[in-house]
């Protein structure tokens, strides 16, 4: 801005030449007279050939002076002096000065002093000869060659026309200059051509043409054309040598002019766009400059506002502001308002500014920029509204931003911003020398975006009310070269997000990242890496990841996105009120390249006990995946690791635990929900658990592998054997059996073949079914070959014996937690016999003649067929319906008859009594006393 | 603790012996029920 | 017992049976996460059941329906109890 005052300074310097030329000719009129005049006056080798010489005139053949004779710098010919002797005398002045032609060389010093061939003229208001009037009355200069040497550059120029300090007049001027300084900015190679006309009044009237190269510090011109008229006041102070006055309105016309955008280090950053990189623009317009006293300001011409304009309709106006002008300077304070249209320069939209500086302190500005939807750099954008407030200067600018935008859609490569709203505070610092621009946090205000939907590949991301927050310092660096570079980091947070690739859907409260992410744009490659801390998110709707807390790096180039994750800890837990596992703490790391996450992790309580380890891999691209888990040896221990802790569907189901098992579990997944399948192998290591559910008080000793073909729901692809040391079902325990069973996958367990040895014999379940949720069973024991002595030696009555085989079966119905027998029916195989000579035999004797008759039949009682009837709860009271028929002694006279008998036997006994008996069969005593009492009870329900 | 019928003849003597062993419900149980159920709030 | 089966006691979802264990009251909706507690509870009574029906030569039945007869008398007013038949009364 400062430059153009001095432009109008530069072309008005002629004036004073003018003045210099005249006040030659006040010199006398006779050539020597006129020689010794110019060297008083200070002209070096003044040479004057006078033609003729009359009373009212007097022609000069030549006029020169200067220090080099051979090309004097100053050479006039032909010059023509009319005048009327009583003026010249009495006031010094000639009527008229005409001169044909010539040449002036003169030199304008930097301190303003102005010399010709010698004659120097302090430009300012000194000297006295400045306030007499002009020493002619006309002057008409035919074609004089100018040469001005300036401190801002040489020039040369052809200057003709006629004046007169009473009527004004005319000049026209036409030259060229190597360099011409205006402040910072140069004009070199510049063509001026201009008219000058100075009125009766005092009005100066200037049109003036300029061609050249412009260069100024943020903004070079090549082959510009100006084009300036204006008019201005009065050119008789200026003659009088008080330029201070002058009063100057005009307008400046840009016609053309190409603007190199590599030298413009400002429009390189607005026109630097990456498919086609703007060589030139061009530069047109007029400017409207009013220069007064104190300060001078230039506005928009309407109707042509100074406008950049590269291909491809792209522009950058620079127009008013309502009626302010673009630039003012009243005495040491300037102010600037303007309102910039671009188009496509770099984006669409509107930037509203003003800006202050008070004398040379920095420039304080305040801008709003408003654009509307357009695509900017591949991105759709809704709106965008920036309003900044700070300081400029050449050191840099830096100023507070409000920034709100919203995204339609935005595509990087394989990544697609969509529907996202950003607003937020910020801190913005550019620096012309790194051509960097700095964002950063303002104070700890964070960058709000309230909903974002993030692509990459198939995925697909939400973002819901996310902030980004200076975590150590909100960073965002962003340096134009070819293409911006940038760097940011902070910190990450939101509410809710969801990331969506074919069937897998993570959703929830996302993690804090903390993270630094840097973007290359030689390279188009963008790294990241940072930390990410809690989080509360469900895989699907079925697995939830919690309190995750983890690192990871990543890089993404036109080849794909590469990604390293090292998990420390997350807290991985099965969704819903009911889970059937408990949640574990996994920790691990994951790999991503090209499209293929490879990953391993631990698994441990949250009590901190090793469960096991797994490896996996998922095709991100195809949506399959593979995950193997090995829990290695799990010892249960009454205080330590227990099933139904790890497995909660397990409650009530498995009691306390003690044994081991190791397993190996496979797990696959697809695209579609059917593809997700699991196996397992399991080895069980002597088990012994409280269960299974209440009825069953403990199964012991379960040992064997299972192979299971499926986990949900559980299923065997073929029968799977194991053995049982011992299962206590209340009174009826069964030991070292093996039990061969399979699942068929429809929540039920199909027992194939379950056998025990029992009393010499076996007893075994043969393809019976059962419900796995533990509801109700019914399950048919069949027995073969059961030996009576055997059976006989465990009841453990004293005096009791037998021997026989029997088969039969033991139907057993599990319900509401207990087990009852219901129809158990044994029959003989064959005869048998059965001897008491026990206690109760005695006391029995002493109850009467039927009792004594009936226990000696029982001494010695042989069947051909027995008949047992079994049922009752397994828990409570068995009720055994005995019948023998066979042969019995039966005592007559004092002798004993084997004779015919059917001989029932009603026993309502509980098992478990019979057992105590086991344990009571060393107390006889107590033996005696159950018989008589049950013997009372019997009495009284007959009575 | 038993009933006996005897017939005589040339059908085979039936004999029906109905033995019970039967518990009497001891006081000194109740008592420790009712200690059982209050040292274990967490399963009474 | 825990808050989830007082509470469930206290709404009449569960209640004392005469066999001297938790069940569930016929027609009330039961959570899957409350009939785990049932079990777990009703697992712990058995084993219980058993070291005192042993101690004193008795059968778990007989033991676990004593126990019942003072776990009814015990439910305060508004739970719900089983009597033998079955049948669910609201005390």
């Amino acid at each position: 801005m400062r430059g153009l005052w001095r432009v109008i300074a530069g072309l008005l310097v002629f004036l004073p030449l003018l003045a210099g030329g005249v006040y030659v000719f006040r010199a006398p009129l006779v050539g020597r007279a006129l020689e010794t005049g110019l060297a008083a006056a200070g002209f070096e080798n003044p040479v004057v050939r006078v033609e003729q010489v009359s009373f009212r005139r007097l022609e000069i053949a030549r006029l020169a002076a200067g220090r080099d004779q051979a090309s004097p710098a100053l050479d006039l010919r032909g010059v023509s002096v009319e005048y009327a002797p009583r003026r010249l005398i009495a006031e010094r002045r000639a009527d008229r000065i005409a001169v044909a032609e010539g040449r002036v060389a003169a030199r304008l010093s930097p301190d303003g002093a102005f010399s010709i061939a010698g004659m120097t003229r302090a430009a300012e208001r000194g000297g006295g000869e400045a306030d007499a009037a002009l020493p002619f009355g006309a002057l008409s200069l035919g074609a004089l060659r100018l040469v001005l040497d300036t401190p801002a550059g040489a020039g040369e120029a052809r200057l003709s026309g006629a004046f007169s300090p009473e009527e004004g007049g005319a000049f026209a001027l036409s030259g060229r200059a190597a360099a011409l300084g205006f402040g910072e900015a140069m004009l070199t190679g510049a063509v001026v051509e201009g008219e000058l006309a100075l009125a009766r009044d005092g009005a100066v009237c200037l049109a003036a043409r300029l061609a050249g190269d412009v260069a100024a510090p943020q903004l070079a011109l090549r082959d510009a054309a100006l084009a300036l008229d204006g008019q201005g006041r009065s050119w008789r102070d200026i003659l009088a040598g008080d330029a201070g006055g002058l009063v100057f309105a005009g307008r400046i016309v840009v016609q053309s002019a190409d603007v190199p955008v590599a030298e413009s280090p400002l429009l390189a950053g607005l026109f630097a766009d990456e498919e086609r990189p703007e060589e030139m623009l061009s530069l047109a317009g007029a400017l409207d400059i009013v220069y007064g006293p104190d300060g001078f300001s230039l506005a928009a011409a309407p109707g042509a506002p100074p406008a950049l304009e590269g291909a491809g309709g792209r522009r950058l106006a620079v127009e008013a502001r309502g009626g302010e002008p673009l630039f003012e300077r009243r005495g040491a304070s300037r102010r600037a308002a303007l309102k910039l249209s671009l188009t496509r320069a770099p984006f669409d939209g509107a930037l509203d500014a003003t800006a202050v500086r008070a004398g040379d302190g920095p420039w304080r500005f305040d801008l709003s920029a408003r654009l509307p939807a357009q695509t900017v750099a591949g991105a759709a954008l809704d709106s965008l509204t920036v309003s900044a407030a700070g300081e400029g200067s050449a050191q840099g600018v830096a100023a507070t931003l409000d920034v709100a935008a919203a995204v339609k859609a935005a595509a990087y490569g394989d990544w697609r911003v969509e529907d996202a709203a950003l607003r937020g505070a910020l801190r913005a610092a550019y620096d012309p020398q790194a051509a960097a621009f700095v964002l950063s946090g303002a104070d700890d205000e964070c960058v709000l975006l309230d909903r974002a939907r993030i692509g990459f590949a198939e995925g697909r991301a939400r973002l819901s009310e996310a902030r980004l927050c200076p975590g150590e310092g909100l960073l965002l660096e962003a340096i134009w070269r070819k293409g911006v570079e940038a760097t940011l980091a902070g910190r990450l947070e939101a509410r809710a997000a969801s990331w969506r690739l074919g069937q897998t859907r993570i959703e929830g409260a996302p993690p804090a990242v903390a993270f630094r992410a840097h973007y290359d744009p030689l390279a188009r490659a963008a790294t990241a890496a940072g930390s990410f801390a809690g989080g509360r998110m469900t895989l699907n709707g079925a697995i939830l990841a919690a309190d995750a807390l983890g690192r990871f790096e990543a890089a993404a180039n036109e080849e794909g996105l590469r990604a390293t994750a090292s998990l420390e800890r997350a807290r991985i837990a099965q969704t819903g009120a009911a889970p059937m596992i408990a949640p574990v703490l996994a920790a691990g790391s994951a790999r991503l390249e090209n499209e293929r996450l490879s990953f391993d992790f631990a698994a441990s309580t949250p009590a901190g006990r090793r469960l096991g380890a797994g490896e996996g891999a998922h095709d991100l691209r195809a949506g399959r995946g593979a995950a193997r888990f090995a829990t290695g040896r799990l010892d249960f221990t009454p205080a330590g690791l227990q099933p139904a802790a790890l497995a909660p569907v397990l409650k009530g189901i498995v009691g306390t635990t003690t044994g081991a098992l190791a397993g190996d579990i496979d797990f696959a997944w697809g695209p579609a929900p059917e593809d997700a399948r699991s196996a397992a192998a399991f080895e069980l290591f002597d088990l012994t658990f409280r269960g299974p559910g209440v009825a069953v008080s403990q199964t012991a000793g379960l040992t064997g592998k299972i192979a299971l073909s499926s986990l949900i729901p559980l299923a065997t692809a073929e029968p799977q054997t194991v053995s049982i040391r011992r299962i206590d079902i209340g009174a009826l325990p069964l030991e070292d059996g093996v039990v061969r069973f399979a699942l068929p996958g429809d929540e039920t367990l199909r027992v194939i073949e379950a056998e025990f040895p029992w009393f010499g014999g076996r007893v075994g379940a043969y393809d019976a079914a059962a419900s796995l949720s533990g509801g109700a069973a019914f399950i048919p024991l069949q027995a073969n070959e059961i030996d009576l002595k055997l059976v006989l030696e465990f009841a453990d009555v004293d005096g009791l014996s037998g021997e026989g085989r029997l088969n039969g079966v033991l139907p057993i119905r599990f319900e509401g937690g207990r087990a009852r027998i219901e129809g158990g029916e044994f029959v003989s195989a064959g005869p048998g016999a059965v001897r008491y000579a026990g206690p109760a035999a005695e006391s029995a004797s002493a109850a009467g003649e039927q009792a004594n008759v009936a226990f000696s039949i029982l001494r010695d009682l042989r069947y051909e067929s027995l008949r047992v009837l079994v049922d009752g709860p397994l828990d409570g009271r068995l009720n055994f319906r005995m019948t023998f028929e066979g042969s019995g002694a039966v005592p007559v006279n004092e002798q004993f008859v084997r004779a015919p008998v059917i001989y029932r036997i009603n026993l309502d006994a509980a098992l478990l009594d019979l057992l105590n008996q086991a344990v009571l069969s060393s107390d006889v005593r107590r033996q005696i006393e159950l018989g008589r009492q049950s013997g009372q009870e019997a009495r009284d329900r007959r009575e | 603790c038993t009933t006996v019928r005897l017939e005589g003849g040339d059908k085979p003597i039936e004999v029906n012996l109905n033995v019970k062993i039967d518990q009497e419900v001891r006081v000194k149980l109740d008592r420790e029920i009712e200690d059982l159920i209050a040292e274990n709030p967490d399963i009474f | 017992a825990s808050p989830i089966i007082e509470q469930a006691k206290a709404d009449c979802v569960i209640g004392e049976q005469a066999d001297g264990y938790l069940g569930v009251v016929a027609g009330a909706a039961a959570s899957d996460e409350l009939r785990r507690e049932v079990r777990a509870i009703n697992q712990q009574r058995r084993a219980a059941y058993e070291r005192l029906a042993e101690r004193n030569g008795v059968t778990v039945e007989v033991t676990a329906k004593l126990a019942a007869r003072q776990l009814i008398d015990r439910a305060p007013s508004g739970h719900c109890v089983r009597d033998d038949s079955g049948a669910w009364i609201r005390k």
